[in-house]
């Protein structure tokens, strides 16, 4: 199966990437990932004092020689990862500058590089889209063939409706309670004052959470010269106004609007990125997850 | 403020490009579907304020830009002296202004006339002023005062003026305003001139140069344009019918423009008579005829009036409709015939046929000798003996004391005239004897290949009231008639008088004399075609009406309306008026005399003159005063005033023009230099475009 989001190119450039979480999650296969169960691991945690109903080849005799008393060592466990990919598939997301792909394309190209990287190395993955409400929606799988359904979706997805990310989080802290890694991507225009309370509640859970805003560079230069009319891509209605004079304006009200959203997310506990449609998705990767295998 | 080109003042019209553009531009904006809806919206309303303001202040400049621009190339001019004398009002000095009120000054410019302007002028003048100075108000007979600190008098003098009808008074009174300025004042030395172009150019030069004259312009510059009846003639016009008259009214454009249909009409005793219009070129004079008939026999007042302008005094012009002087004609016919063509008077009657005589009523009596010997002369201005044998003691001392009186008499020869009888009868009042009477033609004649038989005439005296109506009487058909005989006179005559023809051999063929009061002519040959063909040449006619003019002294009506101020010759013919009694339009009485002139012309209007005491059946032409209509070419003459000031002192030479289209530019310059300023503002964030957020 050939896709256009995942070419061989972007898994060349992808493959030396790995994805690692900086919590523990809980997972049911060993992966690369901390888990808070001791195991059978190489890597020593620590001794334990014996209690009845432990394995008699466990008990570190010699560390019984040093301190007369049953001590039981304990290694780290390792385990896979199961990770959110939640997209939004609102109006805003259709904008593309010119000769560069939709906010939409872009986001689904880096989801489903995400992905990739993320089966590659035994996690695994679940997609939730969503506009002012939950879509689409994929359970987690660590099967490396659920990547095609993950892409599957993602090239059937069509840019409509407003935004409504609390929905689509509140469906996510439903239907998963354990320990994960939740990616959301959107351009955040829309974002109100209930995703920060949304977003507690999932660090409450455990919920390690990243939000990468999609922005394209028409969004961040306001390249307009002529008096246009401006129209609302998610149904806000239409402005007629003049560039020239309110660029200057604009550009420091979307500077502040990105600076606090960044603020307001950190407080959080949330990772917060900026992609632009116009960056190679190695870039965008590397500047999120960072590292090299 | 002029201009010099005041054509390309059209270039304003281009102000409305910068709101047109801009309007077209908004109409089209550009449609763009934007996911940061909420952050334009939030931009543009901190923005708009500013940016509309902006905008706006841009529009303008570009606005004032093109303004200016259309300004600069129309060349605005400002009066030197204009200048200086806005500059120079506190200055102290001597100071006269001079306030033309001559009847122009009416012309009304802006809801006020030249005059009020004028008026407000000198009175501001006055107000500022802290020297010596005085009031003359030219054209109107206000005060004379002299040099004063205080002008409380001439203030008061100056609001109670009002214009005047004269027009040439304005020379005299700035040489009035010269010689106060030159009676031992100290200190600076200004005349200033409130008037129009046409008469500014008029202004005599200071007698000194310590004297500077200031023409101020009170019309600004501006065009004035007007139209007047500089002129109207009013003649019988019995070819029309029955009691009609042609009045010609002459109407000038004074003016650039052309004027289309004015209308112009007559009106007689307040009674509009006929309607017209008329069409002028600039500066094009034109008559406008009209045919009216009025009551024949009394003086009515008419006028022609044209369509109101700004200066409708010389839009009306009154005239006189007065009965046409009667010239009573006694003809006594010496040989008549039952045969008309060989009656002695039939071509005198044909002459003088009523409808031949224009702007004379005539009435012609023929009788024979006996009838004559007992008619009342005093009856009759003209008689004509036509061939008469002699005339009896009692006639021919009746005929002496009528032409002393101011009679007139016309003799012709004919094969009854006799020298010895003539000489005896009528010798004293002969222009001179007769000697003979001759038959034309002789050895001369023959050798010259001429006609033996026939004498033509040679010379005539160029000049002589009877030849008035031909231009150049020898190339008249006069010079082609035929004597074949006539009366050889005595060669060593002394009295009075004139030869006014003479045949080519010398021998005079018509004379004049005076006697008394009276006139005698004759006519040395036959006024049948007894003796010649003189009575069928064309010009025959007109030379018999104009000898039976020039022997009563009765002529046509020419002069109805004289302008103000110009004296009046009254026609005033008959002998036993002694006096006459000039009355004006407003009752006011005047006694005039010989020699019947009338000089008080200072109101508009009809005058009436009557005998004084009244004589009854006795009735005297009287005569209108109207404006000068010429005076009403208000437009100033350069080439003129440049002549004048090339004559004059160096302080007369401040009326030239001062270009301000420098100024225009400097303006230009700075709009240019703020726009940019604007636009900088505008586009400093555009110029950072690559930076990001």
């Amino acid at each position: 199966m050939k896709t256009e989001l995942l070419s061989s190119e972007i898994i060349n450039k992808i493959a030396r990437l790995d994805i690692k979480t900086s919590c523990f999650v809980d997972g049911s296969l060993a992966g690369i990932h901390r888990n808070r169960h001791r195991g059978e691991s190489i890597e020593f945690a620590q001794h334990r004092e014996y209690a009845p109903g432990d394995e008699i080849r466990r008990i570190d005799w010699k560390a019984y020689a040093r301190n007369d008393r049953y001590c039981v060592k304990e290694f780290e466990d390792e385990t896979n990862l199961r990770a959110w990919l939640c997209l939004d598939q609102s109006g805003s997301m259709g904008y593309s500058g010119e000769g560069r792909p939709s906010k939409m394309r872009y986001a689904a190209q880096l989801c489903a590089a995400l992905c990739w990287l993320l089966l590659d190395q035994g996690d695994a993955v679940g997609i939730q889209c969503f506009d002012e409400r939950p879509r689409t929606f994929l359970a987690p799988c660590a099967q490396k063939a659920h990547l095609w359904n993950i892409i599957e979706v993602l090239e059937n997805l069509q840019p409509k409706g407003s935004t409504s990310v609390t929905a689509a989080l509140s469906q996510i802290a439903e239907r998963f309670s354990g320990r994960g890694l939740i990616v959301l991507l959107s351009d955040c225009l829309d974002f109100k004052g209930q995703f920060t309370s949304m977003a507690r509640i999932l660090r409450k859970q455990r919920q390690r959470m990243v939000v990468i805003q999609v922005l394209d560079p028409d969004e961040l230069t306001f390249p307009f010269q002529e008096l246009c009319l401006f129209e609302s891509m998610e149904n806000e209605g239409e402005i007629e106004a003049d560039p020239r004079g309110m660029k200057q304006q604009y550009l420091l009200e979307m500077k502040r609007f990105c600076d606090d959203l960044r603020l307001e997310l950190e407080d959080g506990g949330v990772d917060f990125a900026q992609v632009q449609t116009d960056w190679p998705i190695e870039q965008s990767l590397l500047a999120l997850f960072g590292g090299r295998r | 403020m002029n201009f010099l080109s005041p054509m390309l003042l059209l270039g304003l019209l281009a102000v409305a490009i910068p709101p047109i553009l801009h309007l077209i531009q908004r109409r089209k904006p550009k449609h763009v579907r934007f996911p940061a809806i909420e952050l334009i919206r939030r931009s543009q309303r901190k923005t708009a304020h500013r940016f509309r303001a902006k905008q706006l202040l841009l529009l303008l400049l570009r606005c004032a830009f093109l303004a200016l621009l259309a300004l600069a190339l129309a060349r605005p001019i400002i009066r030197e002296k204009e200048a200086q004398l806005v500059e120079t009002q506190d200055v102290l000095s001597n100071t006269v202004w001079v306030l033309d009120a001559s009847y122009p000054m009416a012309y009304r410019l802006e809801g006020e006339s030249l005059f009020e302007k004028g008026q407000r002028l000198v009175e501001d003048a006055m107000a500022r002023h802290k020297g010596l100075g005085a009031l003359i108000l030219a054209g109107t007979d206000g005060p004379d005062m002299g040099l004063t600190e205080h002008f409380e008098e001439a203030q008061l003098a100056l609001r109670q003026a009002k214009t005047g009808y004269r027009t040439d008074d304005l020379p005299m009174a700035v040489a009035r305003a010269y010689s106060l300025l030159s009676s031992g004042t100290s200190g600076s030395k200004r005349v200033v001139v409130f008037s129009y172009p046409a008469h500014l150019a008029q202004l005599p030069p200071p007698p000194d140069a310590s004297i500077e004259c200031i023409p101020v312009d009170v019309s600004d510059g501006q065009p004035l344009e007007n139209t007047a009846i500089v002129d109207v003639s009013l003649t019988p016009a019995s070819d029309v019918g029955e009691g009609f008259w042609r009045i010609e009214g002459r109407v000038a454009r004074f003016a650039d423009t052309p004027i289309e249909n004015w209308p112009i009409h007559l009106e007689c005793e307040g009674e509009v008579l006929a309607r017209g219009f008329l069409s002028l070129k600039p500066g094009e004079m034109a008559t406008k005829t009209f045919y009216a008939r009025f009551d024949q026999h009394q003086a009515a007042s008419a006028a022609l009036v044209l369509g109101e302008d700004a200066l409708p005094l010389d839009d009306r012009r009154m005239f006189l409709v007065q009965a046409e002087p009667t010239l009573r004609v006694l003809a006594v016919d010496g040989e008549p015939s039952p045969t008309p063509h060989r009656d002695e008077l039939f071509y005198v009657e044909q002459a003088l046929s009523r409808d031949a005589l224009q702007g004379i009523q005539l009435s012609l009596e023929r009788m024979d000798e006996l009838a004559f010997a007992e008619a009342n002369l005093n009856d009759f201005d003209v008689v004509i003996l036509a061939n008469v044998a002699g005339l009896n003691r009692a006639t021919a001392q009746n005929l002496e004391s009528f032409l002393r009186k101011g009679g007139g008499l016309l003799i012709t020869a004919g094969s009854r005239a006799t020298p010895k009888l003539w000489n005896a009868q009528l010798g004293a009042f002969l222009p001179r004897m007769v000697r003979d009477v001759r038959r034309a033609g002789d050895a001369a004649a023959s050798l010259t290949g001429g006609d033996r038989k026939v004498a033509h005439i040679g010379r005539f005296l160029l000049g002589h009231p009877m030849l008035a109506p031909f231009a150049n009487p020898s190339q008249s058909s006069l010079s082609e008639a035929k004597v074949k005989r006539y009366l050889l006179l005595d060669p060593n005559a002394e009295t009075e008088g004139d030869v006014v023809m003479q045949l080519e051999d010398g021998a005079p063929l018509l004379l004049t004399r005076p006697l008394g009061e009276g006139q005698v002519a004759l006519l040395t040959t036959s006024i049948d075609r007894d003796w010649g063909d003189l009575p069928i040449r064309p010009d025959f006619l007109p030379l018999l009406q104009q000898m039976m003019r020039v022997l009563t002294r009765v002529s046509a009506i020419s002069q109805p309306t004289v302008s103000v101020g110009q004296p009046v010759d009254l026609a005033v013919a008959l002998p036993q008026v002694e006096r006459v009694r000039v009355t004006s339009p407003s009752g006011r009485l005047s006694v005039v005399e010989a020699p019947w002139r009338f000089e008080v012309t200072d109101e508009l209007g009809a005058y009436k003159v009557e005998p004084e005491p009244i004589l009854e059946a006795v009735s005297l032409p009287g005569f209108a005063v109207a404006v000068d209509g010429y005076a009403g070419d208000l437009r100033g003459k350069s080439a003129k005033s440049s002549d004048q000031a090339q004559n004059g002192s160096a302080a007369f030479l401040g009326d030239s023009p001062v270009e301000l289209w420098h100024a225009a530019l400097i303006g230009l310059f700075f709009l240019l230099l703020m726009e940019s300023g604007v636009l900088a503002g505008r586009l400093k964030p555009s110029m950072k475009k690559n930076e990001r957020v």
